[in-house]
């Protein structure tokens, strides 16, 4: 076989392989997600002050699920997963006036967007309406 | 017969001298073909992560040797033009230059499938790259924390670089080589 063939041959499978050592590194990267019910509650402040607070139990591993399936929030899906648009009713317009939902987990602000945010039995969350 | 020897010897990735002063014709080249890798990515901009400057770098850097780093950076300057100078996009000063570096040392390479792995390649280290902004700016933690959220964008990086230049790559390196032999371009 000719050594262009080779060549070619070989860098396609370093590409391979590169591309499946990143997805493995990605993979590892990933929070274990906890199976079973789980109890969590869900603090949200609103651009008045005010604040409401729920409860739930459920099954599903990720905050968002969740709280897209219990109609707390909803967004649109972007590049970088869901970027939450509305929270108990109340939506954000960051063009308008910079606001937007912050989001805390236990008193912590979240690393990751509310769909990636994997449910702990106990876990307390909170939204903040947000300007700047 | 210069005309075909220039031809032959430029398929095989010789480029005229990169001290030799910069003729009007390839000034007007440059910008053409540096304004052209702007507005196809503004064309492509659609398609997440699947971009034709990569293609379009490779191509000047075995077409033109050093001197089409002037296409290269031309396309940099427009886009911090248009979009500003950010972290995102500060990267792009090496980067780029990253892809055409390799480019020149494959430049003897006639295989698509090399072309193809290179580009590819390039496209799945495209945030590990950019990441090194972020190791500056926030340390090695935010760059890595940084670089491994964004995988997947790399992998469809990857992957549509892949395709790209495994189709468009030898066409237009063959394009090329017959526009400077019509026209006399360097």
């Amino acid at each position: 076989m000719k050594k262009k063939y080779l060549y070619g041959i070989a860098a396609a499978a370093l590409f391979c392989l590169l591309a499946l050592g990143l997805w493995h590194i990605w993979q590892s990267s990933l929070p274990e997600t906890a199976a079973g019910e789980k109890s969590v509650t869900v603090t949200v402040t609103h651009a008045d002050g005010t604040t409401a607070e729920f409860a739930y139990h459920t099954d599903l591993e990720y905050l968002g699920d969740l709280l897209q399936q219990e109609g707390l929030i909803s967004g649109s899906e972007g590049e970088y997963g869901l970027f939450v648009e509305t929270v108990d009713g109340e939506p954000v317009d960051y063009h308008r006036d910079q606001s937007w939902w912050r989001l805390t987990c236990n008193g912590e602000d979240a690393t990751t967007g509310a769909d990636a945010v994997v449910l702990h039995d106990g876990d307390q969350y909170a939204w903040f309406y947000t300007t700047g | 017969m210069q005309s075909s020897c220039m031809t032959v010897t430029n398929m095989r990735g010789s480029t005229p001298p990169a001290n030799r002063r910069l003729t009007t014709a390839e000034l007007a080249l440059f910008g053409l073909l540096g304004a052209m890798t702007f507005a196809l990515k503004m064309a492509m901009a659609q398609f997440p992560n699947i971009e034709p400057v990569s293609l379009m770098v490779m191509l000047v850097a075995v077409s033109f040797g050093w001197r089409g780093l002037y296409a290269v950076y031309l396309y940099v300057f427009l886009e911090f033009a248009v979009w500003g100078i950010g972290l995102w996009n500060i990267a792009y000063l090496y980067v780029w230059l990253a892809l055409f570096a390799a480019a020149r040392l494959l430049r003897r390479m006639e295989s698509p499938l090399i072309w193809a792995a290179l580009s590819g390649c390039f496209g799945l280290l495209f945030g590990g790259l950019c990441a090194l902004v972020y190791w500056i700016s926030g340390g090695w933690a935010f760059a890595v924390s940084w670089w491994v959220a964004g995988i997947p964008m790399d992998l469809l990086h990857g992957a549509g670089n892949f395709v790209v230049a495994l189709v468009l790559f030898q066409p237009l390196r063959r394009g090329l080589a017959s526009f400077r032999r019509k026209y006399g371009a360097h």
